[in-house]
């Protein structure tokens, strides 16, 4: 009893000099942020995946779960049994500094920081929530922020304030990798229109307004790119203008707007959200624009050929010279999904077209069914290589792409669309290890479950 | 010997009267009712003289004896009943149908014990797998309907709050659309949040009866895991009932319930109810492992600080109904016929949504039914076996959501404004979205008595509903501007052999479904105004069947056994979609379910105990199970799961010396998915009740009783998500939950009058149903109640 009051006194003592040591180096130490850490025997670090695995009665649920080493991810199977931390709900993740966010959709408006404690193991470190809610598009800004931004489907019913409809503006929230808190919020308008019409049951012409719906965002110095679908007001996702690449760029962090800029070669930029806009290295940012396709949720006239168009590095207009059409080149059809490996490559799914004639309404989302090959794509040379070694496949749309020594470690589930669209036993889901030089792709650690929706790696 | 030579001279004297009078011997024919003129089976007969025979009643109440030309006294009596002796003349003239009345008896049934007597043990005793609470003794108490079957084995009733809040019932596994409710054989389906279960005061029900995963075809609906009725007052009998009840948490209830009955059978009746809380209990945060509520900063994060608990601020519910009657009853051309007039309305303050994290400040629903019904009931029309009952309404029912504010609400009163000036509080655009529901209800039964034994039954349900939907602040086209329509139609007949007796009793039955969806759908990506929307029709045909069987090994044992094949066709929402984020899917298919039933019931009795026995093994095969699908950011409904549920539920009940009970019940399911076997989460599997009773009576001169009696729930632990995934201390878990509650009443003059005392949730726990969402606290109330009747 003894011994076991003066241990815990001990212990009490070294938490509160802990404390207080801690304390003085938070208050002097802001921006210590080094490029190129020493590797430290000490330092401990974690693979955290945004896991999607299968319930009892097929729902899928989401979880963090924490990996050691990329080993895991390699070989083996990877599974939520009697291990991960469960999330309620569908949940986004991103990443900035060394934390792991989780977002709410829907209803859902609470954030969740995950950070590694002591031990090295992942636990939630704080969470907050946010003013708005339904969807969202989210991007990583600089080294240890994210941006994240509330988006809208419908134009607002008439209030007090506003007797007539109106379309809100964009909410803009500022997260803080290094804290996990929510910095600031900002609001801009963008782009939208409500054009009024003289029916009382219908006073708003619902063929012509729009309203902005982010695909895409990049940070670039003091701006911050924002590619957009102008979409209906009225709930669905019918676009208005489909045929042309809309990009807000506004000033960052004041959120405030520079200019609109459009390409009329390109379709619309990205599907749904946070897939449209990629920079590079050096700072030129390239977008994507998809083509016309109901399975993937593509609704308007989009009259172009999937490609793609780039910002070049300090210009804030399109680069007129380059225009990389994808669905007509070798190997090429329609993007639906690309994320930026390095190096001026690029890796795509591209929509096998033999399928797309029998897929409904957003199938393509659907987390499983072979709709997608996966390509390389030489963004400088306009090529188009096919990626061997993984069969057709689905994949979350929004999941990130993780890179580690010039590999891409990606997610995809391989096995026929269940006939409504729903993930089966017949399916399995694999990380997959791409070689952009060869081309090539290896069958990594199996899932055990349906899919995982992000990879990231955090340090102590 | 002085004895004995008396009983020979009975004897003699008995046998001379026989051989007087036996050329002079007529046929008496009787009924024997109850209260409710409803007949009762099984009740003994006597004719009081020496070596008298006596017979029992048979199923329609009937009976026969051959009595010599005299005067005669004739013993009625039934378990339950006060014991009745009737003086009958017999003439050379046939004697007229002699009606027999039994009162229940007082004695017996003034507990306040949940107990199956009478016309309960007789609806027990059916071979269909049911449990039957009788309300005699709940009556008295701050109970409502649901807190009333939540202590029947097999049946969780899993609350999102206090009075008014909502909640899912669950039944051997079923829940939701799967269970059927009824009230008097009349489907409750559609009529809204304002005449749900809770709104009821258990003082205007006279029974429960919950049907198992087999349901007789009187009750007309697609129920796949089985159905509720309740039943509320039939008797014929001129009554006041007034009852006053007040609580915590501003808890306030009334009830009105009286018949008039003139002497040439005229019948003016009203119901009614009124309840109010404020629900404003206090909550403990409890947010995943992390005590109370964070304090949040103006961007929402955390200070750090945390409150240990608030108190719900925005969670008034208020409903009311008022139900007038008027018809005639024991005409010749109708035993009864009614006219029936029903207006309910409530509001309900809605505190958050699925977490409590999150308070709203002004999100409302506010509903109105009206309905106006009429009853039609004639046993032995045109004189011939056959009873017919006939019942058709028409319902309309508005349902509003009011979610307008421009103001992000806090626990702490830090509100702060909503920057994006579309949205309301609930998650999605501002919104004032109405519903208004037109409902039309058809039953007609029939029932025909082949033979004493026999019985052959004919039931038609025809349920009717259009749907229309509003939203006046809507800058869109919502769903549901076009009218929708869903026409169920079913079609049950079954058979009823007793033989051996009356020992073995079995029923088959065949239900036919024959359901037809209509409704517009919306192409939101068409341009082309006239191709935009789809006229889309839906028919559903198909056959139910089943059978249960009883069979009494001796007068004491009854072994049952029941299966159903049966369907429930989705409901409209599942089949349309909601026009917004839940596509349509037109090719559903119903769910499709085999219930299976095995128990037994046991009674005891000797002069100082009865015992009741009833347990009762269940399995259930639900194939096409509905499952609700994202499909990025949509989402809809498709036939995925099989499940099966394997379970056993059982209740004992122990009364001693007329004074003392106790009563145990308990449930324990085990619920698959049939291909992988792996348990479903979110869904109780093991709870039970414990109910202890005694009462003590005349404690002084005014006829009076007081009764004290302690029941605790208990459910086990019940994993969120899966049994399985997740680190074991990071999985959402809805913790166990033991609760007791304590009840004492007062009764005077013969039970006219009622004072009752409760104490709910006594140690003051913290109770879940749901995950995170706490159910009130320690709670007080005091009920009064004041019930006259002319008998």
């Amino acid at each position: 009893m003894n011994i076991f009051i003066s241990y815990s006194k001990k212990v009490s003592i070294f938490i509160m000099l802990s404390a207080v040591l801690f304390a003085c180096e938070d208050s002097d130490d802001t921006v210590e942020v080094d490029p190129t850490p020493t590797p430290d025997a000490t330092e401990k670090s974690s693979y955290v995946l945004s896991f999607q695995s299968i319930a009892a009665d097929n729902s899928t649920l989401d979880f963090i779960l924490d990996v050691p080493t990329l080993d895991a991810l390699e070989s083996g199977v990877l599974s939520v049994e009697g291990k991960g931390i469960p999330q309620l709900g569908w949940r986004f993740a991103a990443q900035a500094a060394n934390t792991v966010f989780t977002f709410g959709f829907s209803d859902d408006n609470k954030a969740v920081a995950y950070q590694l404690d002591d031990e090295g193991a992942v636990k939630e470190s704080t969470n907050f929530i946010m003013n708005n809610n339904l969807d969202k598009s989210i991007a990583v800004a600089g080294d240890d922020k994210l941006i994240v931004v509330d988006l809208i489907r419908t134009a607002s019913a008439p209030t007090d304030q506003n007797p007539v409809p109106s379309v809100p503006e964009l909410i803009f929230t500022i997260v803080d990798g290094k804290t996990g808190k929510s910095e600031s919020q900002a609001t801009n308008a963008i782009d939208n229109r409500l054009d009024f019409q003289n029916d009382p049951e219908n006073p708003v012409n619902l063929t012509t307004s729009y309203l902005p719906w982010v695909t895409g965002m990049e940070v670039r110095g003091n701006k911050l790119f924002v590619a957009y679908h102008k979409l209906s007001v009225d709930g669905s996702f019918r676009m208005v203008d489909a045929d042309k690449a809309y990009v807000a760029v506004l000033n960052y962090p004041a959120f405030t707007l520079d200019t609109l800029i459009e390409d009329t070669r390109a379709n619309s930029i990205g599907v749904n959200s946070q897939t449209g806009l990629h920079q590079t290295e050096e700072g030129t940012i390239y977008a994507f624009s998809a083509a016309s396709s109901n399975a993937m949720g593509i609704f308007g006239e989009a009259s172009h050929p999937s490609s793609i168009i780039r910002i070049p590095a300090g210009s804030n207009t399109f680069d007129t010279e380059y225009f990389f059409d994808v669905e007509n080149a070798p190997n090429g059809g329609k993007i639906f999904w690309m994320d930026y490996i390095g190096n001026n490559k690029a890796i795509a799914r591209i929509l096998i077209k033999a399928n797309e004639p029998q897929l409904p309404d957003w199938s393509v989302f659907s987390e499983q069914g072979g709709f997608f090959k996966l390509v390389v794509l030489d963004l400088e040379n306009k090529q188009v290589t096919d990626v061997t070694g993984i069969p057709p496949h689905a994949n979350r749309y929004s999941a990130n792409t993780y890179v580690e020594n010039g590999k891409a470690y990606i997610s995809a589930r391989v096995g026929a669309p269940t006939a409504a669209g729903s993930v089966s036993a017949a399916g399995t889901t694999n990380i997959y290890i791409v070689d952009p030089e060869t081309a090539t792709a290896t069958k990594g650690a199996t899932i055990d479950g349906a899919a995982v929706k992000g990879i990231f790696k955090i340090k102590k | 010997m002085i004895v004995s030579n008396l009983r020979f001279v009975q004897g003699v004297f008995a046998l001379l009267c026989c051989v007087l009078c036996s050329y002079g011997q007529q046929q008496l024919k009787g009924k024997v009712v109850d209260d409710a003129t409803s007949p009762i089976y099984g009740a003994t007969v006597r004719v009081l003289r020496a070596n008298s025979t006596g017979t029992t009643t048979s199923v329609d109440g009937s009976f026969m004896v051959q009595l010599p030309i005299g005067t005669h006294k004739i013993q009625v009596s039934y378990i339950g009943f006060t014991t009745h002796i009737a003086e009958v003349k017999i003439s050379e003239t046939p004697p007229p149908v002699l009606q027999i009345t039994l009162s229940p008896s007082v004695e017996e049934l003034q507990g306040v014990t949940i107990r199956s007597k009478t016309e309960a043990e007789r609806v027990q005793e059916q071979a269909f797998e049911i449990d039957v609470i009788d309300t005699r003794g709940i009556k008295n108490v701050s109970v409502d309907v649901n807190s009333l079957l939540n202590t029947v084995p097999g049946v969780v009733v899993r609350e999102n709050g206090g009075l008014g809040a909502d909640f899912t019932f669950s039944l051997n596994g079923f829940s939701g659309h799967q269970v059927k409710f009824f009230i008097d054989g009349i489907p409750q389906d559609n009529l809204g949040t304002s005449l749900s279960f809770n709104n009821f005061p258990a003082t205007l029900i006279e029974r429960a009866e919950v049907y198992k995963g087999v349901v007789p075809i009187y009750l007309g609906a697609d129920a796949l895991g089985g159905a509720i009725n309740l039943l509320t007052h039939q008797k014929k009998e001129t009554f006041l009932d007034l009852s006053l009840d007040t609580g915590s948490f501003n808890t306030q209830r009334a009830t009105l319930n009286g018949r008039y009955y003139t002497p040439k059978g005229v019948m003016l009746g009203i119901t009614s109810f009124f309840n109010h809380s404020d629900n404003d209990y206090k909550i403990y945060g409890n947010e995943f492992g992390k005590e109370g509520f964070a304090i949040r900063d103006a961007l929402g994060n955390e200070t750090g600080e945390r409150k240990a608990y608030v108190k719900r601020f925005h969670d008034q519910y208020t409903s009311g109904m008022v139900s007038l009657k008027a018809g005639v009853v024991d005409k010749s051309y109708a035993d009864r016929l009614m006219i029936n007039a029903v207006w309910a309305a409530n509001t309900n303050a809605i505190q958050h949504g699925t977490s409590p994290q999150i308070p709203f400040g002004a999100v409302e629903r506010k509903e109105e039914a009206k309905r106006l019904s009429i009853q039609y009931a004639k046993d032995s029309i045109f004189g011939t076996a056959l009873q017919t009952k006939v019942y058709a309404e028409y319902a309309e029912v508005e349902s509003k959501i009011i979610d307008t504010a421009s103001t992000v609400y806090a626990w702490f009163g830090n509100t702060t404004p909503r920057l994006n000036i579309g949205l309301g509080e609930s998650g999605g655009s501002k919104t004032l979205f109405q519903f208004n529901d037109q409902r039309a209800i058809i039953t007609t039964s029939l029932l025909y008595k082949l033979h004493t034994n026999q019985q052959l039954a004919l039931n038609y349900t025809k349920n009717y509903l259009e749907r229309q939907g509003e939203d006046p602040i809507s800058v869109i086209p919502i769903a549901f501007e076009d009218p929708r329509t869903i026409d169920k139609n079913i079609l049950g007949l079954s058979y009823t052999l007793k033989t051996m007796e009356n020992t073995l009793a079995t029923t088959v039955f065949g239900k036919g479904f024959f359901i037809n969806m209509n409704s517009v759908l919306e192409d939101e990506f068409e341009n082309d105004p006239s191709m935009r929307f789809e006229d889309i029709r839906k028919s559903y045909q198909k056959m139910g069947f089943g059978a249960a069987v009883s069979y009494k090994i001796t007068s004491q044992l009854q072994l049952k056994t029941s299966f159903e094949n049966t369907f429930r066709v989705p409901e409209g929402f599942e089949f349309f979609g909601d026009g917004l984020n839940l596509l349509p899917n037109p090719n559903l298919e119903p769910e499709e379910s085999t219930n299976i039933n095995v128990g037994f019931l046991w009674r005891y009795a000797s002069d100082a105990i009865r015992l009741v026995v009833d347990m009762h093994g269940f399995r259930r095969a639900v194939t096409n199970r509905l499952f609700l699908l994202s499909r990025g950011i949509k989402g809809q409904y498709i036939n995925l799961n099989n499940v099966t549920t394997l379970g056993m539920d059982s209740a004992v009940q122990l009364t001693a010396f007329e004074r003392a009970y106790l009563k145990v019940s308990g449930t324990y399911q085990y619920i698959s998915n049939t291909a992988t076997n792996e348990r479903l989460a979110n869904q109780p599997y093991l709870f039970g009740n414990l109910e202890l009773g005694y009462h003590f009576e005349g404690i002084t001169k005014l006829e009076d009783r007081l009764e004290c009696s302690w029941q605790t729930s208990f459910t086990e632990e019940f994993p969120f998500q899966s049994f399985t995934a997740a680190a074991e201390d990071q999985r959402f878990i809805v913790p166990s939950q033991l609760s007791h509650t304590v009840q004492l009443g007062y009764h005077l003059l013969r039970n006219r009058y009622h004072i009752s005392l409760q104490v709910r949730n006594l140690t003051n726990a913290r109770l879940f149903d749901n995950l995170n969402i706490q159910k009130p606290g320690r709670a007080f109330f005091l009920k009064l109640r004041y019930y006259l009747n002319n008998s």
